[in-house]
């Protein structure tokens, strides 16, 4: 397809500046069109809930997530728990078709090897069916949505045959027992005794002593809070806020390494080979390796509860809503503002502003790497920016001085 | 932000699991390897090489329409 067409999904151009076998400068410039959300303007709350899924549908559930919570919020509308939980759920399942796009299509490329489809097809089929059992009257991410209270035990068995993918595919034992692994020693002998994509990806990260390639000290973003939000976004140049976003003053990282910090498993890999390749490739797996609990947790307890408050947070004026979705690859943030039903502002901060930032943890961690040819550097590059994971595709410059 | 476009296929190869599919007058080759039964005339929606899912023709007029208010089609396309 030619350019016209390209440039709807944008790219991530990134030069790197090598000097005696050393990086030491990057350039990292996107065309990513975060103008888009301005086409909502003047549309009303269904019209947006329908296409955004459609436009963003790569991570378009956590994008439907995202907008409902806002709209729900700026309309006054509660959130019951259950609706909650079970939208929550389906975000999971597509952070899980993410994963696995991550480890099954795109980890045998960088290995040389030919992509497993097979994997990533199988839980698009499990995701709707998931779906259909917990919304069986459909439009989940519409306001005012409800579960089904009681399940014919469809979701079980959607659930139940997601775990048997993930062994067969992925880790070649229960993922739950897998999650049990503490140390690094456990973690490379796992690596070494399989033969799926993920430990031969390991294995060939620890072989080639790359385990703490990219390692810098960008920290992780926290939760952030409605005040400082409706603050940054609701100011007239928000837009620079949306496309190279700092929290006080700094760059921060949102992705799947900064929300499993807390496991086990990925503070000993940290521990021993600090916040590097080999950390953000054992947190992607210990995320996806924990999803079938999560969507045992969250989308089977569906027991009604006394509705929540109305979640529009006081801070925010009337009309105004803004949702926090930990989506595939990291904090999705929607704004809403409604004037008489219909929307009169839109904005959309996505993790791969922060993550992709010039100065943020992609630029920070390929300053520094070394290699010994330019293939050798090549590469290095490509497992970083992959296991960071840009949501668009990204074009690689490397200039000698 | 993962934008995803639509395009109509027009071409099939099953043996390799790709297809053809047009956006205006413009072609590109994609996986079907993770959607099922893609028949000539089905609109798909694509990113990075593969297609992701089936829609209507008129879910893929209204995306595309939304994709010319926004300027982001050049008109060579539409």
């Amino acid at each position: 397809m030619g350019n016209a067409v390209g440039n709807i999904e944008g790219r991530l151009d990134i030069g790197l500046q090598l000097s005696e076998g050393i990086v030491t400068g990057v350039d990292i410039r996107s065309s990513r069109p975060l103008q888009t959300p301005r086409i909502f303007i003047g549309k009303r709350v269904e019209e947006l809930l329908q296409t955004l899924p459609l436009l963003y549908s790569v991570c378009g559930t956590a994008q439907a997530h995202a907008a409902v919570s806002a709209c729900e919020q700026a309309l006054g509308l509660a959130e019951p728990e259950s609706t909650h939980g079970a939208r929550e759920a389906l975000v999971w399942l597509e952070t899980a078709k993410e994963h696995l796009w991550r480890v099954l299509l795109e980890w045998p490329g960088l290995l040389g090897l030919p992509p497993a489809t097979t994997g990533v097809g199988e839980v698009m089929q499990l995701i709707q069916r998931f779906r259909v059992a917990l919304f069986p009257q459909g439009r989940p991410f519409m306001p005012g949505a409800r579960p089904v209270a009681a399940g014919d035990g469809t979701a079980e068995t959607v659930i139940a045959e997601f775990d048997r993918l993930l062994r067969e595919q992925v880790f070649g034992l229960p993922p739950a027992q897998w999650l049990e692994l503490e140390d690094v020693a456990g973690l490379l002998r796992w690596a070494e005794d399989n033969a799926s994509p993920a430990a031969r990806m390991l294995q060939r990260v620890h072989d080639n002593g790359w385990s703490g390639l990219g390692c810098c000290p960008v920290g992780a973003l926290p939760r952030l809070e409605t005040p400082f939000l409706l603050e940054q976004l609701q100011r007239a140049d928000a837009q620079r806020f949306i496309a190279a976003p700092q929290l006080a003053g700094e760059c921060r990282e949102t992705t799947p390494f900064t929300r499993a910090l807390g496991h086990p498993l990925v503070a000993a890999v940290v521990a021993a080979d600090g916040s590097g390749l080999l950390a953000r490739l054992t947190a992607r797996l210990v995320e996806l390796a924990g999803i079938p609990g999560r969507l045992r947790a969250l989308g089977l307890s569906q027991e009604e509860t006394a509705d929540a408050d109305p979640a529009r947070e006081p801070v925010l004026p009337a009309g105004n809503g803004i949702a926090q979705v930990e989506a595939a690859r990291g904090l999705l943030v929607h704004r809403v503002v409604l004037q008489e039903e219909r929307i009169a502002r839109y904005q959309i901060l996505a993790p791969t502003e922060w993550n992709f930032h010039p100065d943020g943890v992609l630029a920070e961690g390929l300053k520094g790497l070394q290699a010994d040819s330019m293939d050798d550097l090549h590469q290095q590059a490509a497992l970083l920016i992959n296991a960071i994971d840009p949501c668009v595709g990204y074009e690689l410059r490397i200039e000698q001085d | 932000m993962c934008l995803a476009i639509p395009g109509k296929v027009v071409e099939i190869d099953e043996a390799a699991d790709m297809a053809t599919v047009s956006v205006g007058n413009v072609r590109k080759e994609v996986s079907t390897a993770l959607v099922e039964d893609v028949a000539l005339g089905d609109y798909l929606l694509i990113h990075v090489g593969y297609a992701l899912n089936k829609i209507s023709e008129e879910e893929a007029a209204n995306t595309l329409k939304l994709f010319e208010e926004a300027g982001m089609l050049a008109e060579e396309v539409l």
